[in-house]
């Protein structure tokens, strides 16, 4: 290959550094991405990667907005389509598909519980909430605004009270991951002294913070339920761990913001007294204050620190990288960028669909993940979006893209049948054991609960890829890792070998039915890898076939797996 | 106001999550990896072929029931002391065939950490990163023995028996989870070890291969730090599935699954004895229930009635083969207990001071170091601190303890710098 597959853009950033500097309103924000990207690549000299292949985009594009790979039909389909306007068209659809809404669910279940076990409030149930939002597109704003003032009473807005309710309204905690999540900030160092090393990371920036917490906990209704109550609070005392003589007052406060509490007379600052048996309600809630102020664009790291989140989901990487740690020593790769995502973010009243549409149509984000021909990708670092920076599947990822990849949900549907079934059967065996039992004997189970309990077993397997691919309860999810149970899981566990072999119309026994080896190259190539197979692919799939056919079933069963096991299929590249 | 700190270090040698952050591929398997944390030379390379055998008495082992027992004291409970083969060394009566090895053990009677919070989590984490675990994470010592001291690469380096369900840990940290521990829940083999129906071992070959051709391909003019990982992984994979017989204790003869006993802790004793003979760099076996909040001189009977025998057989066994003179041991619990006795006949989780005891390569054995007043409340003589005896474990086996892991261009000192290890305990 020669050098001119490489991507220059010298010669066509020139004119664009200069329209960077005029920012005109009017420029779609997918443009004004693509100027301050490929200025700074100009400017470093650097090259960047080809556009990605049709085949490249929409796999990418697919598991970024709908958290799974696309199904065979559709891949033929986009990969025949001759429309130009195809990918913008493709974007569209899937930011208003069912799938998205699901997807971005888990994105943010994961993002902002980081993995930890329900405790008041059940994941269904607020992965629901997450997805009602997301699909119907509601402002970002207004979601953390409902998360940071729930009190879990109302029964509508009850599951965005998982946020505090399962973090057991423990205020360190909420300050760090309040500070981590939605300010970019990880003031867990400044708890007991100005952060040692970043300057910008004060000591009453962490207690300010805290303020807005520090007078809530949990309350157990009297039917059971835990909701938040809240005592009045109007500052907190703190010492440093350097001079603990001396002591410290901050009221409320959002790093560098102190906010006004309002005067209440003595005795008339509670709606509800706090008491053993009723939730005490001051008539001033810190909690309503944070859920104000802190979404808003009084709050301009708010709009930073989502912009850049949204950002590293789907470019694998922050503009400020590590994402909660914006300070002044740790500067943006892109600045003007930065701040140009942000004030759009905020100015389109926090539009996620608008903002992912505008991100995916940039030529940054469609990139190829192919190094330029003759470049050395060290010279090409993550933070320059030169090249498209691959990212490891997410658990849930991988779990549904397996299933589409095999076209297994039906093998899926008879695994849950089978394990509910034996659950039935010993029940029934342990039930017979103790005949004086006082229990009915078992009633046919209504449908709901057979749905339910169907539900209950396809996340229990969703569950085993989460322990094995996951992070820890409580920690965010890492980069790529690649680990010896993992390997051992794909290659061996009853749930993926069981939807690799010939079995109920899955991918294994279409292809083995198919005559034709290149045919079954390239529905296979289609099925796994969203794209065609090159002349070398077919010619190995030809020879493997040809070695096995002595067992075809088995030898289909043996390169099925053998891509599902690829690098290739364990990465969104 | 009162706040109880979750960060107690007035010096952060490195934030958890710039490390992190940093660690592009934390992941990378061998290739990158050796690009990513530099080798630490010269103790290294005499430092390869030593092992460790690492047991973990989960819960709190008591130091009064067992290795600074203080009988006739208002805190020393029923039991009496015993002697053992070092004169003038007692132990408790609960371990009487340890007692007959304890000339090939060092017993530290003095060790301390401050409190940390996480309860058990994070005193145990202490006691094996070396580390408060609000630092965190670091990586863990059997991961870290693995990176640096696993020479044989067809093997894990880094084993953990536990008699508990204990899904995969990432044990390992920024080390990546090629060094995380291999855990063998039960005692039985890994997950997953079997390979299906479907495929015989020459078609399982195949499937390796093909995977494999699918890789380069792919990785071809693409970053290489993922698909390294990634291949390093299946290469293990493929390599334990023709091994499985390694974790098969029933290959042991019969007389030595009838002398260390036919309970779990024998069973899994002897399984620690299968891998160190087989070459594995680091076996760690958890024994639990150590936690005695109430009743705490039954549950130490049992489940020291369970310990003795095998812990002091399997001693016994590396001497005689001659194992020990490469294989360090450490018996490490998270913390000791309270001298008080509560009322229940309990003792609560206590840091102020416990014991340690450590054997075999590298450490000066047949004797006791630092020693706890008349009832055990305070320590009288040598303390020593947690992260002291976590350079003293690097120590015992060559390697530097002040050298450093180098993780995404900072680095990373392999013990707390503050620290340094015991002179005493180290030939």
């Amino acid at each position: 290959m020669t050098r001119s597959r490489a991507f220059l853009i010298v010669a066509i950033v020139v004119a664009s550094t200069q329209s960077v500097s005029v920012r005109a309103d009017d420029v779609p924000l997918n443009q004004l991405i693509d100027r301050h990207i490929n200025a700074t690549l100009a400017e470093q000299k650097l090259s960047a990667a080809e556009p990605a292949a049709d085949a490249e985009f929409m796999r990418r594009v697919y598991l970024d907005l709908t958290g799974t790979i696309p199904g065979a039909k559709t891949a033929r389909a986009f990969l025949k389509d001759s429309d130009t306007k195809k990918r913008t068209k493709l974007i569209v659809r899937l930011l208003a598909s069912k799938d998205y809404a699901t997807h971005m669910a888990t994105e943010f279940d994961v993002l902002l519980m980081e993995r930890r076990p329900d405790k008041y409030v059940t994941t269904p149930e607020w992965r629901t909430f997450l997805a009602e939002s997301f699909g119907a597109n509601k402002p970002l704003n207004v979601l953390v605004a409902e998360i940071l003032g729930a009190d879990g009473v109302d029964e509508k807005l009850r599951p965005a009270a998982k946020f505090y309710l399962d973090r057991a309204v423990a205020k360190d905690l909420l300050v760090r991951d309040i500070g981590r999540l939605f300010l970019g900030v990880d003031l867990q160092c400044a708890q007991c002294h100005d952060h040692p090393e970043i300057d910008d990371y004060l000591h009453q920036y962490y207690h300010g913070l805290s303020v807005f917490v520090a007078g809530s906990k949990t309350f157990k209704q009297p039917d059971g339920k835990f909701v938040l109550q809240e005592v009045v609070m109007r500052e907190v005392e703190f010492a440093s761990v350097f001079e603990p003589d001396k002591t410290n007052k901050t009221g409320p406060r959002l790093l560098n913001v102190l906010m006004e509490v309002p005067e209440v007379k003595e005795g008339e600052e509670y709606v509800e007294k706090p008491s053993r048996t009723v939730r005490s309600v001051p008539k001033f809630s810190l909690r309503k204050l944070l859920s104000e102020r802190l979404p808003s664009k009084e709050t301009p790291e708010f709009a930073r620190a989502m912009a850049n989140r949204l950002w590293a989901m789907l470019m694998g990487r922050g503009i400020v990288h590590p994402l909660d740690m914006h300070h002044s020593d740790n500067p943006p790769s892109h600045p003007e960028l930065l701040n140009d995502l942000a004030t759009r973010l905020s100015s389109s009243k926090y539009d996620v669909k608008a903002f992912l549409r505008e991100l995916t149509l940039s030529a940054s984000y469609q990139r190829s993940s192919f190094i330029p021909d003759g470049i050395d990708p060290e010279t090409l670092p993550a933070s320059s979006f030169a090249v498209a920076n691959m990212k490891g599947l997410s658990p849930e990822q991988l779990f549904e893209s397996l299933l589409v990849a095999t076209q297994a949900s039906a093998v899926l549907e008879h695994q849950i049948d089978e394990a509910l079934s034996e659950e039935a059967t010993e029940g029934a065996a342990k039930a017979a054991e103790k005949p004086d039992s006082k229990k009915p004997a078992a009633e046919e189970p209504d449908a709901e609960k057979i749905v339910e309990a169907r539900r209950a077993k396809r996340a229990a397997r969703v569950a085993e890829f989460v322990t094995m691919f996951g992070s820890v309860p409580g920690q965010p999810e890492g980069n790529f890792a690649a680990s010896l149970p993992q390997a051992l899981f794909l290659a061996n566990s009853e749930t993926v070998s069981g939807w690799v072999p010939a079995k109920l119309s899955n991918l294994t026994e279409q292809l083995t039915g198919l005559d034709d080896s290149t045919k079954i190259a390239d529905e296979l190539y289609l099925s796994v890898l969203s794209r065609m197979p090159d002349e070398a692919e077919r010619t190995l799939v030809k020879e493997h076939l040809e070695a096995g056919k002595a067992d075809r079933p088995k030898a289909v069963a043996a390169v099925v797996w053998s891509l599902l096991a690829s690098a290739e299929f364990r990465l969104n590249h | 106001m009162k706040y109880d700190p979750a960060c107690n270090s007035n010096a952060h040698l490195v934030s958890r999550r710039s490390m992190l952050g940093n660690m592009v591929a934390g992941a990378a398997g061998v290739g990158a990896l050796g690009q990513l944390i530099h080798p630490l030379v010269a103790r290294e390379i005499e430092a390869k072929n030593k092992q460790v055998l690492i047991f973990l008495l989960n819960g709190g082992l008591s130091q009064f029931e067992s290795f600074d027992p203080k009988p006739n004291t208002d805190t020393g409970g029923p039991f009496r002391s015993i002697p053992t083969a070092v004169p003038g060394t007692h132990f408790c009566e609960l371990m009487p065939y340890t007692a007959q090895i304890a000339d090939k053990l060092a017993v530290v009677r003095s060790v301390y950490a401050e409190r940390v919070p996480g309860s058990h989590g994070g005193a145990r984490e202490y006691v094996v990163t070396g580390r408060p675990p609000q630092q965190g994470p670091y990586p863990w010592i059997g991961p870290v023995y693995s990176r640096l001291l696993a020479a044989n690469e067809d093997l894990p380096g880094n084993i953990h028996i536990t008699p508990s369900r204990w899904g995969p840990r990432q044990d390992a940290a920024f080390l990546g989870p090629r060094h995380a521990s291999l855990v063998l829940s039960g005692g039985k083999p890994p997950l997953n070890v079997d390979r299906p129906d479907l495929f015989n071992e020459e078609l399982d070959d195949t499937r390796y291969r093909l995977r494999q051709l699918a890789d380069q391909r792919f990785s071809q003019r693409r970053r290489t730090a993922y698909t390294e990982a990634y291949q390093s992984s299946y290469d293990q994979a493929a390599q334990l599935i023709r091994q499985k017989e390694l974790f098969d204790v029933t290959k042991e003869s019969e007389k030595d699954q009838l002398r260390y006993g036919s309970h779990d802790m024998g069973r899994h004793c002897l399984l620690a004895r299968r891998l160190l003979q087989k070459g594995v760099t680091c076996v760690k076996v958890t024994h639990n229930n150590y936690d005695s909040h109430m009743e705490n001189f039954n549950f130490h009977l049992e489940q020291l009635g369970e310990f003795d025998q095998p812990f002091a057989t399997l001693m016994q066994d590396l001497k005689e083969s001659g194992q020990l003179d490469h294989t360090l041991v450490m018996l490490v619990t998270e913390f000791g207990r309270t001298p008080v006795i509560q009322p229940d006949n309990g003792r609560d989780h206590y840091q102020d001071s416990w014991s340690v005891v450590l054997g075999g390569c590298g450490i000066q054995t047949g004797g006791v170091l630092g020693a706890t007043n008349d009832n055990g409340t305070e320590i009288a003589n040598r303390p020593v601190h947690v992260g002291e005896m976590f350079h003293t474990y690097m120590q015992a086996v060559g390697l530097d303890p002040t050298a450093t892991h180098l993780v995404g261009g900072n680095n990373v000192p392999i013990g707390a710098p503050e620290r340094s290890a015991v002179k005493e305990l180290l030939i």
